[in-house]
């Protein structure tokens, strides 16, 4: 640390709150379930849209679409239970739905989601601000109360924006009400790493689906699969505004995932979360934290010189995994030197003395 | 809207006589009738809302997991004149006063016990007399920080005290939100009523926790201990914190080395100086007492004892609050302070002695027989209410192991309207207010009201479906 920057960290450092380990790790998780929800709520937004709205469907096709999800989510070991032989797919994607949405016992669905983000404000409510708290209460108690099966099978679309104007409002709020000191700012890295996570499932599935069938479909129905997969992550708009004219697929990926500016982008998050690591990092005296902006870094260095040249290849899927590798392992460097490491009382005295 | 309210020959808070409510109710009275069951029903309904999305909520151990519930809440306040108030705040400092200097003198000269004011074998057959807290000097030597004092009025309208809770009195979080919500539904009748605030309680309390600091430290760290959330008060636990701006800890959070206490946060270990524990001592220190507790901090009592870290309230101060030592604290004032007692005690049969015992066991079927270790109403036989069976089994227990068991009279406890389905009704009610001892002795003004729901039923405890209210202490017009 350079001389001249002393006072001032020192001042900063006496007025930043201590934070507790566990507090840290609440508040990420908590974070991290509610864009999770917000992700899962679009997926299955998307795909009931996708299934309604495309006419005659090739009825194989309309089975992947809702295989899609549960790819997606890793409840593909589902499929075989909700899609038995002789459902049709609009049946099948009902099933889906349902079970993504309501199943308390799917560790994925948007209620299960959603509890363990409450659960998690709810261990750490005097660290988040109240509006915060009592947003995501009067969330889950509606999601809870005993309408909302009734509700959800009236117009599921209603109940998905339901999530997805939740997780805005989650965000807006953490934003407007709550210090931007260290918890704010792990709730930002968990939501980035999240969102990089999703998107590169989201890619993954659809690319791997739409590749294998995209030859027998027609061209308008290519068109509104692509767009489609804009629309999952998010994106369409921001896409059509950078990308006059055609939607095909080797610029949908590099949009979704090198995009520098737009907030959904793949690139984009990882800069995010980096950022964020460093930002945490600064605050702290203690040398943690460095292994997770290393992987962090890396995983930006990759993402920030690559491209996606050809269409549709194992390169991109190859890609896409190592991003999620990458991303994983960042992660579990930030529970283990942030969450962990404190509670490891052998190891805490060496590089904790200047805190004391 | 009172049309049919009867007062059931008891002493009822509201009403002199049917129809003609006391001076102090009289315009509340007024705006109730004039603004209708209708319009009443409804704010209740936005009381009950606000609750449920703000999650103040107290867990009941059904099953393992506990169920969250809201605490139900009574838009009628209580209200208690001034006069009327001043005489139970002098008798509660009065109280604690003589409370803390009992702890002071059990765990050092024992001079109350030398002078066989109170037989030794009742403190050292007391489950919560700590031994290991003999000889051990507190911080400023106040053991009992925090006190909340279960009064109740009987047929002639005198304040009785019922029980002293010395450990870990909670319900002070719902007195805040009571009256939150009533400032926000019923905004005029509020205005109009000069209600003294209450809202400066977390600040008395943070002062009180700052006291028992080390005098030299200018920026001490004291944190608020939860056993986590799935303990029932744990809204009120994080409530606090949030309210003093201090750190909730869970005994995970905390660790001792080298007789210090420090938790674990991102940035290292960071010294603790005061803990406000919302932790039985028994679950405090697997080391010191009950070694299956995954709740507290191994070593704290060592760093305790060594007064490296002070404990709000002090260890061992359940020997002040055990219900058979309860019928002891009017001689407690007269042997420490040389006062008459200002407040009563409710007359107690203490079943070790002999004479007691053998009343209770001819009595059974008039008395309230209490557990001297439980609470929340649990371990408790209604004499009256109960059936022959019952009464044999409480014979047989209280045979078996007298120390464990005290009597009393049936209070007729006062009733107050309350809202049940569209019309008034009376039901019991109690009052807790809460004492801190700090620097000074400060009583908030009021406390928790609990109402008993349930028709006919004496048993206010919210683990046993009970309610509460807003108290309202009227400001002094005189002055």
């Amino acid at each position: 640390m350079m001389e001249s920057n002393s006072t001032a960290s020192a001042t900063a450092k006496r007025r930043a709150r201590t934070l507790l380990a566990r507090v840290a790790d609440a508040s990420f998780w908590m974070s991290r379930y509610m864009e999770r929800a917000e992700h899962i709520a679009r997926i299955l937004m998307i795909s009931g849209d996708v299934l309604t709205g495309a006419g005659d469907l090739d009825p194989h096709f309309a089975l992947e679409v809702a295989g899609d999800v549960l790819r997606i989510t890793q409840r593909d070991h589902m499929f075989p239970t909700l899609a038995p032989a002789g459902r049709s797919p609009t049946q099948v994607m009902a099933a889906v739905a349902r079970y993504m949405t309501l199943d308390e016992g799917n560790p994925n669905s948007l209620i299960h989601c959603l509890a363990k983000a409450r659960e998690n404000a709810r261990g750490i409510r005097e660290s988040i601000s109240a509006e915060m708290w009592e947003q995501i209460n009067t969330f889950y108690w509606s999601v809870k109360s005993e309408d909302a099966r009734e509700r959800f099978e009236d117009v599921p679309q209603e109940f998905y924006r339901q999530f997805m104007l939740g997780s805005f409002l989650f965000q807006g709020l953490t934003d407007q009400t709550m210090d931007h000191g260290q918890v704010w700012m792990f709730i930002q890295l968990s939501r980035y790493i999240e969102r990089v996570d999703m998107t590169c499932r989201i890619l993954t599935a659809k690319f791997a689906t739409l590749s294998r069938i995209d030859g027998s479909l027609e061209s308008s129905l290519r068109t509104i699969q692509w767009m489609a997969v804009l629309r999952t992550c998010c994106s369409i708009e921001a896409y059509r505004r950078s990308h006059v004219g055609e939607i095909e697929p080797s610029r949908v990926a590099n949009f979704i995932i090198f995009d520098p500016t737009f907030p959904r982008s793949i690139h984009f998050c990882v800069k995010q979360a980096l950022a964020t690591v460093d930002q945490i990092r600064a605050g702290l005296a203690a040398d943690a934290g460095r292994e997770a902006q290393r992987r962090l870094g890396r995983l930006f260095a990759e993402v920030q010189y690559s491209h996606v040249t050809g269409e549709m290849d194992d390169g991109l899927i190859d890609f896409l995994g190592r991003t999620r590798a990458g991303i994983a392992e960042a992660a579990a460097a930030i529970q283990e030197q942030w969450f962990m490491r404190a509670i490891d009382p052998n190891g805490w005295r060496a590089w904790s003395t200047s805190a004391l | 809207m009172f049309d049919g309210y009867e007062i059931n020959g008891l002493f009822d808070e509201m009403f002199e006589k049917p129809g003609v409510p006391r001076s102090h109710y009289a315009g509340l009275y007024e705006r109730i009738n004039h603004l209708g069951i209708t319009a009443i029903k409804h704010r209740s309904a936005m009381a009950d809302a606000c609750f449920r999305n703000q999650g103040v909520t107290f867990t009941v151990y059904k099953d393992a997991l506990g169920v969250e519930k809201i605490f139900p809440f009574d838009v009628l306040p209580r209200i208690i004149p001034a006069d009327e108030w001043n005489l139970i705040e002098k008798g509660l400092i009065q109280r604690i006063t003589a409370l803390n200097y009992f702890c002071d003198d059990i765990y050092h000269q024992q001079r109350i016990l030398q002078e066989r004011v109170i037989d030794p074998e009742m403190i050292y057959n007391a489950k919560m007399f700590r031994r290991q807290m003999l000889g051990i000097n507190v911080p400023r030597g106040i053991y009992i920080s925090i006190c909340g004092t279960d009064l109740i009025r009987d047929r002639n309208g005198d304040y009785l005290v019922l029980e002293d809770n010395c450990r870990t009195p909670s319900g002070v979080s719902y007195v805040l939100e009571n009256r939150a919500i009533m400032k926000r539904t019923f905004p005029a009748v509020f205005q109009a009523a000069h209600v003294r605030p209450i809202e400066d309680y977390p600040h008395n309390l943070l002062q009180c926790l700052r006291y028992l600091a080390p005098p030299d430290l200018p920026d001490p760290c004291i944190v608020v201990l939860t056993p986590g959330m799935h303990n029932s008060a744990y809204y009120e636990h994080s409530f606090l914190a949030r309210q003093m701006g201090l750190e909730l800890v869970e005994g995970r959070d905390l660790l001792v080395d080298d007789n210090y206490v420090y938790m674990r946060t991102t940035a290292g270990m960071r010294r603790v100086d005061v803990i406000y524990r919302r932790i039985d001592d028994d679950y405090i220190d697997p080391l010191c007492f009950r070694p299956d507790s995954l709740l507290g901090v191994a070593g704290i009592m060592n760093a305790y004892r060594m007064g490296r870290v002070a404990l709000a309230n002090a260890v061992g101060v359940g020997v002040a609050d055990d219900k058979a030592i309860y019928p002891y604290v009017p001689d407690m004032i007269r042997f420490y302070l040389k006062q008459e007692p200002i407040l009563k005690n409710v007359h107690t049969y203490i079943c070790a002695r002999p004479d007691d015992r053998r009343y209770v066991l001819d009595h059974l079927h008039e008395l309230v027989v209490k557990s001297t270790n439980e609470a929340g109403g649990y371990g408790m036989l209604m004499g009256h209410q109960a059936t022959e069976a019952e009464r044999e089994e409480f014979a047989v227990k209280i045979k078996s192991d007298p120390r464990n068991f005290i009597a009393q009279p049936v209070i007729e406890i006062s009733q107050h309207p309350s809202i049940i389905d569209n019309r008034l009704e009376g039901r019991r009610i109690d009052l807790r207010p809460y004492i801190l001892c700090g620097q000074s002795i400060s009583v908030m003004p009021g406390g928790l009201t609990r109402v008993a729901l349930k028709r006919g039923s004496l048993v206010v405890n919210s683990s046993q479906g009970g309610g509460s209210k807003d108290t309202w202490v009227l400001e002094d017009q005189k002055s």
